[in-house]
């Protein structure tokens, strides 16, 4: 593998995918769906009587309040966006390649496969990368100016840790099962599919540790969103009159969960995000090994 | 120089494209013709290492074709324009050419930079170099390609049908071009366009269902032809006799000439003309299938 291919395969790419506009589609979608569902969320807020004449005399609440609703934004909205607006419009990053015929040029070029398909597939997250970076300002500034001030390491926390890994793990696995596809018609079918699958695994979802190996990720939802939310409410808690610490979100929202039966722990983040590693890499080997396959038969 | 030794190549369904073809290419320009179907992609596409033949032994500027790490070598030599080359539509002219030379290992973004903008003025792109390449014409992206193949310097240039979709000012200008390059390397044309190899190349050969009908010299194939050329008059509406191959028509004022190959002409007003090429290659054919 050469590092200036690779280089120059993940600069074209990023800058390509933007100029097809599907990214540019993607990040205006997710930006209004954030914003959709934050305004939604804060008008519910408002609507609470006790709150709101607590957040006048108390500007740490408003704080903890919008973080909340920062939080509740973005995670189910980032989550149904990675499994439902991604694999159809990234699935056909390689696949177009062959439809357009300059796969027939690449194959001539000195170019090992490896190089081309680690180009491809880092070249779509970095243009993911942009996007991602795009719409977190977009909302975070949105919400500032509706919300007031927010706490930031919570938002960048649900961002990187959070919302990156799942984004990026769904767009790579549709462009890696795509790969093989003749066409970008075949690549949207394979895309499609691939939702199918991801749905399935998020309603079967339980808790449990089997499922730091869901394609979705939920772990990411059930653990760190729950626990940003334990966190918010625990100082909720402390900030509130005695009187009033009804209001906070009960005493762990982690609690809830076990008393279900399932067993989210924080130590599952990095497991599970180990685990998407493993699983796109290993797509990523079975589909080189196959275009190697496919070039030795000639 | 490039060896290849009883290559064959079969397709699923048993689809025969190559059948024991024996070559030796040496540096200059090196013409490949023959009919659609003939096998002349194919081969090509085996030199380029894009295809693995099914039989037979392939040799490029000293490195054997079955080997995965001398095929590397050669691409990293090769300059190749296909047929239908395809191009990323959302990519202007020189950003294009920037990510091939990329590709192709000129990382060094100066000497990059100064080839991409060598190449676009040699092959007349340098005004609309910074145009998507969806905005451009047939000709222009075919301009493309040919820079792209020139990109690297490279030491052996393959081009198949490089002259299709250009004007004729064009493709004399490419044909000048390429036989140019053909001083200091090998480039094999491959083409319909008998007047392009007549023009430029040393030595051909000539293609039919996968096997080598002539591999010689130009001249050596107009030789064959002596003898089996001529034009016959004839009053509008009538035609020469099945037997003989049409090569070209010319209507004057009041009657047709043709100029036709074959083995006998036996009309009143048959004149023996001189063969060129295109003549040779159309005797060649008339041969082959008889």
């Amino acid at each position: 593998m050469r590092l200036g291919q690779l280089i120059g395969i993940v600069c074209y790419e990023a800058s390509m995918h933007w100029r097809r506009r599907g990214v540019l589609m993607l990040a205006f979608f997710f930006a209004a769906a954030l914003v959709l569902v934050g305004l939604l969320h804060h008008v519910t807020l408002e609507a609470h009587p006790k709150l709101a004449e607590l957040r006048e005399n108390m500007p740490q609440i408003s704080k903890i309040m919008a973080s909340s609703t920062v939080i509740q934004s973005v995670w189910p909205v980032a989550l149904m966006f990675s499994i439902l607006a991604i694999p159809p419009v990234l699935s056909d990053t390689i696949p177009k390649d062959r439809q357009m015929g300059v796969c027939t040029l690449l194959g001539s070029l000195p170019l090992d496969r490896a190089t081309y398909l680690a180009g491809k597939l880092l070249g779509t997250w970095a243009s993911l990368l942009v996007m991602l970076t795009g719409v977190a300002l977009v909302f975070g500034t949105t919400m500032l100016l509706i919300l007031g001030p927010y706490s930031l390491s919570v938002y960048l926390t649900t961002w990187i840790i959070g919302v990156l890994p799942v984004v990026f793990f769904t767009s790579g696995m549709s462009v890696l099962l795509a790969a093989g596809q003749p066409n970008r018609r075949r690549a949207v079918f394979v895309g499609i599919a691939f939702i199918v699958l991801c749905i399935a695994m998020l309603v079967t979802t339980t808790g449990s540790a089997k499922d730091i190996i869901s394609l979705t990720r939920p772990t990411h939802l059930i653990v760190l969103q729950f626990e940003q939310m334990h966190h918010l409410a625990v100082d909720l808690a402390q900030e509130l009159p005695e009187s009033e610490s009804d209001i906070a979100m009960g005493p762990s929202p982690t609690e809830d969960l076990r008393a279900l039966g399932m067993k989210p722990s924080p130590a599952q983040i990095p497991l599970t995000i180990a685990v998407g590693i493993v699983q796109v890499g290993l797509v990523w080997l079975i589909v080189w090994g196959w275009m190697r396959w496919k070039e030795n038969i000639g | 120089m490039i060896s290849v030794t009883n290559l064959q190549k079969t397709y699923k369904g048993d689809v025969r494209a190559l059948r024991g073809v024996t070559l030796e290419i040496e540096n200059g320009m090196f013409g490949l013709v023959g009919p659609n179907g003939a096998g002349k992609t194919t081969l090509m596409r085996i030199l380029t290492g894009l295809l693995r033949p099914t039989a037979g032994d392939v040799c490029v500027l000293g490195h054997d074709m079955t080997d995965s790490y001398s095929k590397m070598a050669v691409k990293s030599m090769l300059g190749y324009l296909p047929q239908e080359l395809g191009l990323y539509p959302s990519l202007t002219a020189r950003e294009f050419l920037d990510y091939v030379a990329i590709l192709k290992g000129v990382t060094a973004q100066r000497a990059r930079r100064q080839q991409v903008t060598e190449l676009l003025e040699l092959v007349g792109l340098a005004d609309t170099a910074d145009r998507r390449l969806k905005t451009c014409s047939g000709g222009m992206k075919r301009r493309v390609g040919i820079a792209q193949a020139l990109l690297g310097n490279p030491r052996l240039l393959i081009v198949d049908e490089p002259t299709a979709g250009l004007d004729p000012e064009e493709r004399v200008r490419l044909r000048n071009l390429l036989a140019d390059m053909a001083g200091r390397r090998t480039v094999i044309l491959s083409t319909h366009i008998i007047e392009d190899v007549s023009q430029t190349c040393t030595k051909l050969a000539v293609l039919h269902e996968g096997q080598i009908l002539f591999h010689d010299t130009p001249g050596g194939l107009v030789k064959r032809a002596h003898g089996h050329v001529w034009t016959i008059t004839l009053p509008p509406g009538e035609r020469p006799a099945d037997t003989l191959t049409v090569v070209s028509t010319l209507r004057l004022d009041d009657r047709v000439e043709y100029r036709v190959v074959g083995d006998e002409a036996s009309h009143p007003t048959a004149q023996p003309v001189t063969p060129n090429l295109e003549d040779g290659y159309l005797w060649l054919m008339k041969q082959s299938a008889s």
